[in-house]
């Protein structure tokens, strides 16, 4: 028997064992990637690198045998540094794709293709457990996303996206009934202040990992700026309402009309709850900074009262400013309301709209007028009507946000005769009460760490529109989730580090031969028309105006998916050690291989541009008799796994293909069967 | 007065062939008509004058003639081919030259030049198989052990590994099957001793092979040998046979191998999967061949250098080998001297010379009187040492000290005009081409190298280049299993440490040689007499046709080239 000594513990093994069986014996971990028990070590990807004592070089665990009196270190920071360089030099020269480009751009990471494929699969309670994993208010946010994704998606650079946002609303809706399970109680409670799209959210998870939570909010109903900032033509209230109903099912306990600062202080939640989330939003309007604007109605205000049903008298000739979807939403629901002339007044051109282009267009359908490159000087009372002196604007040079920077034009000056004045130029945290109560206040709202959500105030998180400033609801409802993992975190005694993020590579940018080897075999087909409610039945009230999708569409729509991203994500050494390494995707980025797939296995897919070059497979298939079997050929930085002679993938492998695939770290050789792929393949 | 020959030499090994010598060849023997023997031998490793013919004299008296043609050639042949009639005897065009003895010590290529390479009997002439007849007949094995061990010879492939020791740790395996191999798969660019010696003295390492095999008890033994040298190939076959037929090789086979030309295959475990079938790729060791080789026997590898210096040290004693050199580096070294330097070619010098009596002594100084500015050993494992370390002796211990390697033999003299960012450039794109692509760190860590090094000559080159360079190469170093991806990075370690003010002028967009094209301009100065000398060298019309006036370079023409430069008589060209 050879002695050795691994992190200080002594072990004994028999010759020709390697470092890495002795440190199994010991139950100590070194992370591999490429060794394949039984089959002859590698030695190649060097993730496994440990520190012999008195050697200048490093040496791979899996193949270095063990010698008398070796002294073995496995976690020093150099080796640590090696692993997580072996790892970045891999990524730098990966040509895929952990998750979809669509999953990869939604701000809440939800597995877009993930569950598309349940909708396509017919199993719409698979679909929406899968939204319910990173999602809250599933059925809300699929009607008033703005679909970030659907931009990203591969099939606009074939023909056109998938109604992600669509598909998403009709899975929620036709599971209405679906309730998670919760977790024993933790005998936790945790205060909640605000019942927005965050704070609805933070609860849902709370609840479900078994903590009690209670929402304190100003307003009568649960529901923040979805309830209160956007109209019901856009979420229909009863959607809203069976949501925040499971949320209440799950054990969620409401204060409502109950105003932070005044009905309770932070320092009384603190005393009360084990833990905080303050997640107030952003309510204040912002001013229109014009003579007269005291004039002018709030927008958030003018939404608010028209969602409490106890809309503002308008007259018939309605301005607005502003160019948001606050802005949209006001002259939308001003129409509703009976005004006969609205206009929106935005002064920037149509390009610099921050507001989503879809709701602009229904709006002009709907009547609205949009006016460009005009901005207000004066409001001043005439009499029972309201005149506005406005200014021509021209663009100039970039500002800050990147936008143009409206410049006005001299001498431009005219003015508008109107009944009602709405300002809808954004919204803001109230800094002062946030100072008040104790917090730190940054830029935009409440300083919070980017990652856990933590103030510095121990137990005490926030996140939201209360931290980002006016933002868009899935991060809002993100933040919710993220705010959750933390605080449960903090509730079990653990470090607080927040959600992992498991590293995603992407690739970019894609070539011409790339793209058709992700196209071939793939149709053409043009995504599912969404129902829309006639232009008259929408100017008569607040019915919601998109009608979904029918079940038959929804499927067909599901299958136009071609489910990017790879069918490894969850299982990838590759990716779950660069994550646990803190690798930097980027730090060597260069020259990589292309994309490519070899589609000729009947059992597995082959993409050469994910091999880490271990030779895994090869060993495997010539282990297992493969006649012509896989084969490393190359040299330098094309070094490839291919199968000998230019032969496809299935005469290479015609018995061993499963092993091989089960033994890949990386999402190089996978089962047609794994992860959603099924379908299609 | 001249003496009538009695031997005509000419120089026939690869690089006489490459500069026209098969024409000489002919003439000569149309000259001779038989009256004399025109024999063909290796190279002497004079390859800055090839062809080179090699009159002997009744006396043994060698008169040198180099750059031969087949019309000088023939004047050689009319001056010193002996005839019965008086006749005029001129002296030929082709220049007479001197040999290159200074500080010369010839071991390994002592029957170079000499000997023709494809006949037995030549070589016994030379003392031929007297070693190996010693060994079978007055030494046991491990008295032959003992005299390598003793002799302090050390594997000339370039790790150095002291010979004796790795037979006797081959002699000690308890295997009825042993393997010796010679590695001739000299792969470094620009080194070619290995193929001189094969080519021009190939008994020499058959006999040592045998020697080996001897020692060790091996029954089988393999030239690996790269495809790319076919001369060499087939007079080691040609060799292999007339031993067998003299009945010198007794019961050992010997097999020629050719390798497909992969610079890893040098690499020992490299080389048995490739002698194997497999494609060559390196293997952790241990086990390492002398315990486990090919097809799982103990077999020891040597190179072609080392296992020429064997029958030498049989023949002359193990004392006089190891008084050859200095205490931990006997014998002598070849060399392939190459670069900005007057007498380039083969050298054989003993162990512990300077690098600046190399420089000046044998190869005669920088060429154009440039200023010596660095000498790159060890090809593209080496590294460069700057002028200043140019008294460092030549030896195993103190090479190592500076960062570069005693390597297998490589020697490129450079001058100010060379980039020392392009040369590390050049060495890694070979290292990083040749990679198997097994490690991690070699395959795509020397990528990430060369494109830093690139982007650097390319005057694209980032603040934290540097940083990331030497990040690279700590780890690409460090956490790779074989010497090619151990050593890769040392020609960009010992270049960042000799000549870090270059990368950095690099990365500020300026490249003090002169040579990255990116970086630099060409200005025509106030030397200028108006000779159009220049003007009529560029190859793109940068330079107007205007005699008598001051010229002028077009920058956006101007290819950097360097044709005009060189042209320029006045020293009137310059790089800015």
């Amino acid at each position: 028997m050879i002695k050795l000594t691994i992190d200080g513990k002594h072990i004994s093994m028999p010759p020709g064992s390697t470092v890495l069986d002795a440190a199994k014996w010991l139950g100590i971990r070194i992370p591999t990637m490429c060794h394949v028990p039984g089959i002859e070590p590698a030695g190649s990807c060097y993730v496994c690198a440990v520190q012999v004592e008195g050697r200048r070089t490093l040496s791979p665990a899996c193949a270095q045998q063990v010698a008398e009196g070796m002294v073995v270190a496995i976690d020093t920071p150099d080796v640590r540094n090696a692993r997580k360089m072996a790892l970045e030099l891999l990524l730098s020269d990966h040509a895929g794709e952990c998750v979809a480009p669509c999953a990869a751009r939604c701000p809440a990471g939800l597995d877009i293709p993930g569950f598309v494929y349940g909708i396509a699969s017919g199993d719409n309670r698979r679909a929406v457990e899968v939204i319910a994993e990173k999602l809250a208010l599933p059925g809300s946010l699929g009607r008033v996303c703005p679909r970030l994704c659907e931009q990203q998606c591969r099939r606009c650079e074939m023909d056109e996206s998938l109604t992600i946002g669509a598909l998403h609303r009709f899975a929620t809706d036709a599971e209405q009934a679906y309730l998670p399970s919760r977790e024993p109680s933790s005998g936790k409670s945790v205060a909640i202040i605000g019942a927005g799209p965050a704070g609805l959210a933070a609860a849902y998870y709370l609840l479900r990992n078994g903590h009690d939570c209670t929402l304190f909010d100003a307003h009568p109903l649960p529901g923040g700026m979805l309830r209160y900032g956007i109209p019901a033509y856009r979420l229909p209230r009863e959607t809203l309402n069976a949501e925040i109903d499971i949320i209440r099912n799950l054990g969620a306990q409401f204060r409502m009309t109950s105003r932070w600062g005044v009905d309770f202080t932070l320092a009384d939640l603190r005393r009360e709850h084990a833990a905080v989330f303050v997640a107030i939003g952003a309510q204040r309007a912002q001013e229109l900074r014009c003579e007269g604007e005291e004039l002018a109605v709030a927008g958030v205000e003018f939404l608010e009262k028209v969602a409490e049903g106890n809309p503002p008298s308008l007259g018939n000739d309605v301005i607005v400013v502003g160019g948001g979807n606050t802005a949209i939403d006001c002259a939308r629901s001003a129409v509703r309301l009976g005004a006969r002339n609205v206009r929106v007044l935005y002064r920037r051109s149509r390009h610099e709209m921050p507001c989503l282009m879809e709701e602009v267009e229904a709006a002009e359908v709907e009547g609205v007028q949009i006016d460009l490159l005009t901005a207000p000087v004066r409001i001043e009372q005439n009499g029972d009507r309201v005149s506005m002196r406005c200014q021509r604007m021209g663009l100039g040079e970039p500002d800050g946000s990147g936008r143009r920077r409206p410049v006005a034009i001299e001498g431009s000056d005219f003015v508008i005769d109107c009944s009602t004045v709405i300002a809808a130029v954004g919204q803001s945290v109230d800094r002062t009460l946030v100072e008040r109560e104790g917090l730190k206040a940054s830029a935009w709202g409440i300083s919070a760490e980017d990652r856990t959500l933590a103030t510095y105030l121990p137990g005490v998180f926030a996140g939201g529109d209360a931290v980002l400033g006016a933002d868009l609801a899935v991060r809002a409802v993100t933040a919710g989730r993220m705010a959750a993992v933390s605080i449960h975190q903090y509730l079990s005694g653990e470090a607080v580090t927040g959600e992992t993020a498991q590293i995603n590579i992407t690739m970019q940018p894609i070539d011409e031969a790339e793209r058709a080897a992700m196209f071939r075999e793939i149709e053409k087909a043009s995504r599912a028309p969404m129902g829309h409610l006639s232009v008259e039945q929408r100017r008569a009230g607040f019915d919601e105006v998109d009608r979904g999708l029918s079940t038959q569409d929804a499927r067909r729509e599901a299958l136009r998916c071609l489910s990017c991203g790879c069918k490894k994500a969850d299982c990838c050494l590759v990716r779950s050690l660069a994550t646990e390494y803190h690798a930097d995707v980027y730090r060597f980025a260069g020259a990589r291989r292309r994309f490519s797939r070899d589609v000729s296995h009947a059992e597995i897919l082959y993409e050469p541009g994910k091999c880490i070059n271990c030779g895994a497979c090869v060993r495997i298939a010539a282990a297992e008799g493969e006649t012509v079997g896989l084969a490393i050929t190359g040299r330098g930085f094309d070094v490839a796994v291919t199968v000998p002679f230019g032969q496809p993938l299935s005469a290479g492998l015609t018995k061993s293909a499963q092993r091989c695939a089960e033994a890949c770290p990386s999402g190089a050789l996978v089962l047609r069967s794994a992860g959603h792929c099924g379908l299609r393949a | 007065m001249t003496r009538g020959a009695v031997e005509i030499r000419v120089g026939l090994g690869s690089c006489g062939v490459a500069s026209g010598a098969n024409a000489v060849r002919s003439a000569l023997d149309e000259a001779a008509a038989g009256r004399i023997v025109v024999k063909a031998v290796g190279c002497n490793g004079m390859c800055y004058r090839e062809p080179i013919v090699e009159v002997i004299d009744a006396d043994g008296q060698s008169i040198l003639y180099g750059n031969v043609n087949a019309e000088t050639a023939r004047q050689i042949a009319q001056r010193h081919i002996p005839s019965k009639l008086p006749r005029f005897r001129p002296e030929p065009d082709a220049s007479r030259i001197q040999p290159d003895p200074h500080q010369q010590r010839r071991v390994v290529l002592e029957n170079c030049g000499k000997i023709d390479p494809l006949s037995i009997d030549d070589y016994l002439a030379h003392n031929g198989y007297r070693a190996l007849n010693l060994c079978r007949h007055e030494l046991s094995p491990q008295g032959v052990i003992d005299a390598i061990r003793l002799s302090g010879l050390r594997g000339r492939g370039g790790a150095g590994f002291p010979t004796g020791r790795k037979w006797a740790l081959g002699q000690a395996q308890a295997d009825d099957v042993k393997y010796v191999i010679c590695n001739g798969d000299e792969g470094d660019p620009g080194a070619f001793m290995d193929r001189a010696v094969l080519e021009s003295d190939p008994h020499r390492v058959v006999e040592g092979l045998a020697i080996a095999a001897y020692a060790i008890g091996a029954q089988h033994g393999f030239f690996y040998i790269r495809a790319e040298y076919p001369m060499a190939v087939r007079h080691i076959r040609k060799a292999i046979e007339q031993a067998e037929e003299r009945g010198y090789l007794g019961e050992l086979e010997l097999e020629v191998r050719e390798g497909a030309g992969a610079f890893v295959c040098g690499e020992e475990t490299a080389l048995i999967q490739s002698l194997e079938g497999e494609r060559g790729m390196p293997k952790l060791r241990p086990p390492y061949p002398v315990e486990r080789g090919y097809r799982g026997h103990p077999t020891i590898i040597n190179n072609v250098e080392t296992l020429a210096c064997v029958p030498w040290i049989i023949r002359n004693g193990a004392p006089a080998f190891a008084a050859c050199g200095t205490a931990t580096s006997a014998g002598t070294k070849v060399f392939a001297l190459a670069g900005k330097i007057h007498r380039g070619g083969l050298i054989e010098v003993p162990m512990g010379i300077t690098i600046r009596e190399v420089v000046e002594n044998i190869g005669g100084g920088i060429k154009g009187g440039r200023p010596f500015k660095a000498v790159q050993m060890g090809g593209p494992s080496g590294g460069c040492i700057p002028e200043w370390l140019a008294n460092t002796p030549i030896d195993y211990d103190a090479l190592p000290k500076t960062g570069a390697i005693m390597g297998s033999g490589g020697m490129v003299v450079l001058d100010d005009r060379d980039c020392m960012v392009d040369i590390a450039r050049f060495f890694l794109r070979f290292t990083q081409a040749e990679s198997c692509g097994k490690c991690t760190f070699c395959r795509i860590g020397t990528k990430r190298m060369l494109e830093i090094l690139t982007r650097l000559c390319e005057g694209k080159g980032k603040a934290d280049d540097i940083e990331k360079l030497e990040t690279l190469s700590d780890y690409v170093s460090r956490a790779s299993l074989c010497g090619l991806g151990q050593t890769a990075p040392n020609p960009v370690l010992t270049t960042l440490k000799y000549f870090r003010e270059e990368y950095i002028a690099h990365i500020e967009g300026r490249c003090p040689a002169g040579k990255c094209a990116a970086l630099i301009h060409y200005r025509i100065n106030d030397r200028c007499i108006g000779c159009t000398l220049c003007a009529q060298a560029c190859p793109t019309g940068a330079i107007g046709y205007r005699p008598y006036e001051k010229h002028a370079v077009d920058d956006q023409l101007c290819t950097r080239c360097d044709a005009c430069r060189q042209a320029c008589q006045d020293d009137a060209v310059e790089v800015v």
